[in-house]
């Protein structure tokens, strides 16, 4: 057992030095359009110029109609951008994603857009949310973690719903 | 940009871990929550809602991504560590539940609707190219739901009669 422990332990710290890897590795990625992946918020947030003439995806928030002019945003920093070529009717605060070219003057002319208001955005993460709690409830009540195993293991009875909210509410490690 | 409708995912991993449970009898209530939890992890991305990429890119000074976590190859890490933290008799098995799960979920978002026709790097790092997707539905539409749902409720009454 206390072989096993051993081993677990260099596997886990192994594959945690694998995945801050990965995340280093797709962070340093360029845009490589020849395979699908154009420059999008991130580069055009960064340094628009650079990108001028290419092909490029972005999202972002309408913030005006006429000129349209889009909103994007790459962590914390935003920029704006005009569009030129949409077909499509739009309104305010919709959210849209565009396939296009990065000409002059931050302007892209658009060759394919994608448009949904902006509620849409609500009702994607209030539904979201309410799958997390169905599945943190499911995760509390059918799992335990046994302390010295260092494990989660299931439980020979799950809990049901009522159950698992009681358990939550007395904070307990029983059961 | 790929997004998340989280509640269709779940939906999907429970109806494939109820109709697993017919046929394997090892799988029982909380190994259908395995899958489930795997149908989750690839959304776990969103956690750079919290955690600005681009911030920490600053701090350590090395570029940094969340974006692994929603393709094949950084799931398949974070599978193998969530296996290594289950009881020793338990973890192969919930190795390939949690890969159910995930494979699911990398498979339905790879159809969903982009500007530009191409979809994610799913087979990331072992492929780079981001395949062409067929566009059938947008994370922000509501049919997914109204699909899912009620499939996933039709397996449940159905194993509530058998």
């Amino acid at each position: 057992m206390l072989e096993y422990d051993r081993l677990k332990a260099i596997a886990l710290i192994t594959l945690l030095i694998i995945l801050l890897f990965l995340f280093i590795w797709y962070g340093s990625l360029t845009p490589a359009p020849e395979k699908g992946r154009f420059p999008g918020n991130d580069e055009l947030v960064e340094n628009y110029e650079r990108y001028e003439e290419e092909k490029i995806e972005i999202d972002g928030e309408v913030i005006k109609t006429d000129p349209v002019t889009i909103e994007i945003e790459s962590g914390e920093r935003t920029s704006r951008l005009k569009l030129t070529g949409l077909q499509e009717e739009i309104d305010e605060s919709d959210r849209i994603s565009v396939f296009g070219t990065a000409e002059e003057n931050e302007t892209v002319h658009v060759r394919n857009a994608i448009i949904r208001p902006s509620w849409r955005y609500g009702y994607m993460y209030g539904i979201s949310l309410l799958g997390a709690g169905w599945v943190g409830l499911r995760l509390i009540g059918g799992w335990r973690f046994d302390k010295e195993n260092f494990a989660f293991e299931p439980r020979n009875d799950s809990l049901t719903v009522r159950e698992t909210i009681l358990f939550l509410i007395r904070g307990d490690g029983s059961g | 940009m790929a997004l998340a409708d989280l509640l269709t995912h779940l939906f999907v991993g429970y109806t494939i871990g109820m109709i697993l449970s017919w046929r394997y009898e090892r799988i029982k209530s909380p190994h259908i929550t395995a899958i489930m939890v795997g149908a989750a992890l690839p959304d776990l991305n969103r956690i750079r809602l919290l955690l600005d990429p681009i911030k920490l890119e600053q701090v350590f000074g090395v570029p940094f991504s969340w974006g692994p976590i929603h393709t094949v190859g950084g799931v398949l890490v974070i599978i193998a560590i969530g296996s290594l933290l289950t009881v020793q008799k338990d973890s192969k098995m919930i190795f390939i539940l949690l890969g159910i799960g995930a494979i699911s979920h990398l498979f339905l978002d790879s159809l969903l609707i982009t500007a530009s026709g191409y979809s994610y790097a799913v087979f990331w790092p072992f492929l780079e190219s981001h395949p062409s997707t067929p566009g059938l539905y947008l994370s922000t539409d509501i049919w997914p739901i109204l699909v899912s749902g009620p499939m996933a409720l039709f397996v449940k009454t159905v194993d509530r009669i058998m």
